[in-house]
């Protein structure tokens, strides 16, 4: 029998005293609400002005930041050198799940390059943190703010970050803790993701063979990746952008990846059992304007020596050309210093050509110096003294138009093979390479080989060499050459005439709907710039269709004096990021890919320029949302509805819930019936207006979307194909390739937004590039009616009539008619008209016939015409019902060996643009890269018994 | 009936099936259910520290060391853990009714994956104490009640002080003379701590399980664990089995192996490898 005595009970309180006693004590921290300044031991001294915290709305005006994201109500931080601005904890913005990060931060007086900056413990959307309070911080000499929250999907992980900044600070100081609370043993990290969206920010990584070269970014193999670096910084290559910068204060290294999409910055990943905390302490700094991102490095070494060993060196020089001063802008020179082969810093000079600036130290230190594009000199420092390069020529360029100077784009090709070899050209060896590389491919004209001309006349320096000029303003204009030979440190004046054509219906506008701008988190190009872009391809409506806000460039038409030519109706293009989206059949989550939005009205100081948060709603909760806000006229549109996903986020909708478009779209042993669900109550899935058929000048994604718009066409569900550029910039893709022609029934003078859509919504449109399908039916004799959705009675006798029309550079070799019953080519060859003279006015007119309807269809049906280059072969192996792989190794049959390794199907590519004169696609390349001629006019549904329109059906 | 119900019936046929060998024995009551170690539980631990390792009544003298694997696999939440240790411990009587004993975790090696946030890490420590008071409990049975207790401080790790114990009350009754059975009821906590926080977990156990000698080396052994609380609540049924072997004189083999089902658990597996020796 167990008994208890005095003794059991005394060994029993001093076992429970032990345990109080050790699990008493802990040091403090954010979690816990007693946090201390973040990099404490980094000073810097200056003559401090007025510290600010509070409400962007509420801020000096001289502390703002200009093409901020903050809103009005968003805390903005400044103390005079640099501005920080956190997000509204109800103001979630990009790729978190809600407010309390960094979205904007730059140099006092300059510009924000960021998108966001948020915290993550891992690449799960449950990892990213979570923030539900915010709390402003004053103090003696700083200011700051705190937030705290939970991982998004574990609430027992609880985390905080508290940004600090001091009066002389040139960056935030940032603490960040991570404590797991789960009763699981877990790999965490803390890292700062800075999304940079491709084509602004390039990340600059202090490493060998790095700089701004990183290894391709494969999320499978992040461990592998996962490297350290005393610092980290990077810079977009505009006269404006300032350079950014990190380091890190509580441990000697950075942890993370970098890429031109996104960059993850942090810890280790670190073993977390239950009760861990990890803890990250960095400063974040933004410094100069311009110079590309040395000054940031400089203070972060600069930080960084108060607490490790950080060996610097100071380096210096000029840049001239031609005996003269050289700087001011990436174009002209560009640096990268390295110290013992590894790249530490890069730097612009500045417009009299001087640099000098503090990098890491070790070992010879050189320099390279790259212009327009080129590595041209290799030096050895750090007193480079003058570093002379080839002066580049200078053109003067102007285009006109009966006499009369127009906006038009020009590019620029090399004449022949030893220009080419001299001349292409990238930056630092990132981004798109280009010949000649008149600038970075994502910023401000000019931009890769391509310049957009004003009617004022246009100067530009471009690198000595033999070239062909092209000149154009959309297809309905003449395309016009030159040649030249550019010499170094002259002027050659080069004048280039368009002359107009016939080629669109009269009355009718050109539009594109899916165009961005600087707002989008993806698109470095300036406001000024786009609109001359739409200007120079000669577009007359626009829809401002920026990602996650409300875009509008009224203001900017305005100030060029455009607004006679060219009307813009603000919009938005949804883009989810955060995976949420459960779809049978699939082990991850999905988003529901890209919808476009207009008419809506910019609300300037809103968050998000007045933009609803998109995230984790499906496309029927979304159109309950947005319907409001365009209107019963407006438009909902489902964009590029196949598109491949990237960095995990999935950019089409059809494809990513797996549409089949073999199958109807209630079959219930497949995905489609996802389309007819109405998940909010009001709309349905499926209940866009329109289906973006053409994304871009290329037909990748055209022979993708056909195929699913045919699908759903047949069933009944029917809705306007359109044809958009989807443009960022002047490179990636030209604005107005795609675009699309309107029966619009209104003008740009006396625009109606309404009416024009109403247009859209109703099928009164034709698409394409470069080439406008116009189509009746009717009796021969007429009178026929022209496209829209309201079935037409057929009657005895009636045709289609069809007309197309191309300028004589864009190439047509087939027309073709698309009914439920499949697609056959009807003329083709010499039944079409082709233009001697790509460079004349000749030939717009390519076929014109009349087809009696008996001979099209025997059935109620839809009818599609399309005309341009035959598609190129291309099969569906992922058995999906959409092609997916092209002719790959080019021995004329589309087969398995296409396919490329570890793949089960794809890709799916464009053959290159020809070089050879006597190739169809040859001129239209010259001013388009990449196009691939084609039109469509949207459908008509033919009623043959009169008894109402009844779909077809599937084959 | 669900998959771990289909399990427990099955643990329950074979029970009774060992039981109703051992009823065919020549009997004579009462035995001693400690006549002979081979015939006492096999630990297989699913938390941390082995703070919930199963033991009987019985008070030993001897020492051991041991393997531990353990794995934890998640893939719809793209989570796992793979452990692996090594321990060293033992025990001895003091006197007629009371026990102490320690356990080192010499070294543990841990993978553990988040999607494709991938970490190992090799650690030693902790040191536990183990304390029991035992007892008769009528004839052939007997009783006790353990209490285990991790030092503070013991861990590789520094920076989270980490306490954890359990408390238990335990029988051990003969069934027959090759056949008994082991009863548990108890409870476990731990709590860790680190400068961004806290954290406490407390649960409460039972189990059984029934050991049959197959001659006098070998014994083979069956049984279930029922934990509440760790996770709020069902946390799992871990089914055991395991064979206890004696090698030559005092030296003794074991191995078992656990499979946690049912509950909050994220546990899949456990399997111990053992080495021990009698004192004497």
């Amino acid at each position: 029998m167990i008994t208890w005595d005095a003794r059991d009970a005394i060994r029993v309180v001093a076992i429970v005293g032990i345990v109080a006693l050790a699990s008493g004590c802990r040091e403090d921290s954010c979690i816990d609400d007693a946090c201390g300044q973040p990099c404490a031991r980094v000073r810097f001294g200056c003559s401090a002005q007025p510290l600010y915290v509070g409400p962007v709305a509420g801020a000096p005006l001289a502390y703002r930041l200009g093409l901020g994201n903050g809103a009005a109500g968003d805390i903005l931080i400044s103390n005079g050198i640099v501005t920080a601005v956190i997000s509204a904890l109800d103001a979630p913005n990009d790729l978190a799940p809600t407010g309390g990060n960094l979205i904007d931060l730059g140099p006092v007086g300059g510009i924000d390059d960021l998108t966001i900056v948020y915290q993550l413990a891992g690449i799960l959307p449950d990892d990213a943190f979570a923030y539900r309070a915010l709390e402003i911080v004053r103090r003696e000499g700083s200011v700051g703010v705190t937030v705290r929250g939970s991982l998004d999907g574990r609430p027992d992980v609880l985390v905080v970050t508290h940004y600090e900044l001091g009066a002389c600070d040139p960056g935030l100081r940032v603490r960040s803790e991570l404590f797991n609370g789960s009763p699981e043993t877990q790999a965490f990290l803390i890292a700062d993701t800075s999304h940079w969206g491709k084509r602004r920010v390039v990340p600059f990584v202090p490493a060998r063979d790095q700089g701004y070269l990183q290894p391709e970014l494969d999320l499978l193999e992040l461990a592998a990746l996962w490297d350290p670096h005393d610092h980290v910084a990077g810079a977009a290559p505009g006269t404006d952008d300032p350079g950014y910068a990190s380091i890190a204060c509580d441990r000697e290294e950075l942890w993370g990846v970098s890429d031109l999409e996104v960059s993850a910055i942090g810890t280790p990943m670190t073993f977390s059992e239950p009760g861990d905390t990890i803890v990250f302490e960095r400063m974040l700094i933004a410094a100069g304007r311009g110079l590309g991102p040395a000054p940031a490095i400089e203070a972060a070494l600069a930080a960084r020596a108060q607490l490790f060993t950080t060996p610097t060196i100071a380096v210096s020089g000029r840049v001239l050309a031609g005996g003269l001063p050289f700087g001011g802008d990436a174009r002209r020179a560009s640096i990268v210093v390295r110290a013992n082969g590894a790249p530490v810093s890069a730097v612009v000079p500045a417009g009299d050509g001087t640099f000098a600036t503090t990098v890491r130290a070790g070992g010879d230190v050189t320099a390279e110096v790259w212009s327009f594009g080129r590595k041209v000199l290799d030096a050895t420092g750090p007193a480079f003294g003058d570093l002379s390069i080839e002066e580049p020529a200078t053109v003067q360029l102007t285009v006109r138009r009966v006499g009369d100077p127009i906006y038009a784009l020009v590019a620029f090709h090399p004449a022949d093979d030893a220009t080419r070899a001299a001349v292409t050209g990238s930056f630092h060896g990132r981004q798109t390479e280009c010949a000649p590389w008149l600038g970075p491919p994502h910023g401000a004209s000019p931009a890769c080989n391509q310049v957009i001309v004003a009617p004022a006349g246009t100067e530009l320096e471009v690198p000595a060499g033999r070239y062909q000029i092209f000149a154009s303003a959309g297809p309905e204009h003449t395309i016009a050459k030159a040649d030249a030979e550019l010499v170094s440190g002259e002027v050659s004046v080069v004048e280039l005439s368009l002359v107009r054509l016939d080629v669109a219906p009269p009355g009718w506008l050109s539009v594109d709907l899916h165009v961005h701008g600087r707002a989008s988190f993806d698109s470095g190009f300036p406001d000024q710039d786009r609109v001359r872009s739409f200007a120079a391809a000669g577009v007359q409506v626009i829809a401002a269709t920026d990602h996650d806000a409300i875009g509008d460039y009224t203001e900017t038409v305005a100030q060029l004096g455009l607004d006679q030519q060219i009307a813009v109706m603000g919009g938005l293009e949804t883009t989810q990021v955060i995976p949420w989206l459960d779809v049978p059949g699939e082990d991850v989550p999905r988003v529901i890919g890209h919808f476009n939005f207009w008419p809506l009205r910019r609300v300037p100081g809103a968050s998000r320029a007045g933009a609803p948060w998109g995230e984790r709603l499906e496309p029927g909760e979304l159109f309950d949302r947005m319907d409001p806000l365009v209107g019963p006229r407006g438009v909902m549109q489902m964009n590029h509805p196949w598109d491949e996903p990237l960095f995990g986020r999935d950019l089409g909708y059809l494809r990513a819930i797996k549409f089949d478009p073999r199958r109807l779209v209630d079959d219930p042993a497949t995905n489609n019936s996802v389309l007819l669900d109405s998940p909010g109550g009001r709309h349905r899935n499926a209940d866009w207006n329109t289906i973006e058929i053409l994304n871009g000048a290329d037909q990748v994604e055209l022979q993708k979307a056909r195929v699913v718009w045919f699908s759903l066409l047949a069933q009944g569900l029917i809705a306007a194909g359109t044809g958009n550029s989807d443009s960022h910039g002047m490179t990636d893709s030209q604005l107005g390739w795609a675009r699309n022609w309107v029966d619009a029934r209104t003008t740009v003078a006396s625009f109606d937004a309404d009416v024009l859509n109403d247009s859209i919504r109703d099928g009164r449109l034709v698409a394409g590039n470069g080439i406008v399908i116009t189509v009746e039916i009717g009796p021969p004799a007429g009178p026929r009616r022209g496209l829209e959705f309201a079935p037409y009675r057929v009657a005895a006798g009636d045709v289609l009539a069809i007309t197309v029309r191309a300028p004589p550079w864009v190439p047509v070799d087939e027309v073709r008619i698309v009914t439920s019953t499949g697609t056959r080519v009807i003329a083709s060859g010499t039944q079409l008209m082709h233009p001697l003279d790509p460079l004349g006015t000749a030939g717009v007119l390519r076929y014109q016939a009349m087809l009696p309807i008996a001979d099209l269809v025997t059935r109620d049906d839809f009818v599609v015409v399309e005309a341009g280059l035959a598609y190129p072969d291309a099969e569906d192996f992922d058995d999906d019902g959409v092609p997916d792989t092209t002719d790959n190794n080019g021995d004329g049959v589309v087969d398995r060996s296409d396919i490329e390794p570890d793949e089960d199907a794809g890709p799916f590519t464009v053959p290159p643009d020809p070089r050879d004169p006597s190739d169809r696609r040859y001129w239209v390349t010259r001013v388009v890269p990449g196009a691939w001629p084609m039109g469509f006019a949207n459908p008509l549904l033919l009623d043959l018994d009169g008894g109402g329109w009844v779909p077809p059906g599937l084959p | 009936m669900g998959a771990s119900g289909v399990a427990v019936k099955r643990l329950v046929i074979v029970v009774i099936a060992i039981g109703r060998v051992a009823s065919a024995d020549e009997l004579s009551p009462p035995y001693d259910p400690c006549r002979d170690s081979i015939l006492d539980p096999v630990a297989t631990p699913v938390r941390n520290v082995a703070i919930d390792a199963q033991r009987g009544a019985c008070l030993r003298d001897e020492i051991g060391t041991g393997l531990l694997a353990s794995a934890l696999i998640d893939t719809p939440g793209f989570h796992g853990v793979l452990a692996g240790e090594l321990r060293l411990g033992g025990r001895t009587r003091i006197g007629r009714a009371f026990e102490l004993g320690f356990g080192v975790r010499v070294l543990r090696y841990s993978f553990v994956q988040n999607a494709v946030n991938k970490v190992t890490k090799v650690a030693t420590g902790p040191i536990t104490l183990t304390a029991a008071r035992a007892g008769q409990l009528g004839d052939g049975a007997r009783v006790a009640l353990v209490g285990t207790i991790e030092v503070p401080g013991t861990r590789y790790d520094q920076e989270t002080t980490h306490v954890s114990g359990e408390l238990t009350g335990v029988v051990s009754a003969a069934m027959t003379e090759h056949v008994v059975l082991h009863a548990r009821l108890g409870a476990l906590a731990a709590t860790a701590s680190s400068a961004g926080g806290r954290t406490h977990r407390f649960a409460l156990r039972a189990g059984a399980d029934l050991s049959r000698a197959l001659g006098r080396r070998l014994a083979v052994a069956g049984g279930a664990d029922m934990e509440a609380g760790w996770y709020g609540g069902l946390d799992h049924v871990n089914l055991r089995v395991s064979l206890h072997l004696r090698f030559t004189g005092l030296w003794r083999g074991q191995i078992g192996m656990g499979i946690p089902v049912g509950g909050e658990e994220r546990t899949n597996a456990i399997l111990h490898l053992g080495v021990l020796r009698d004192l004497w």
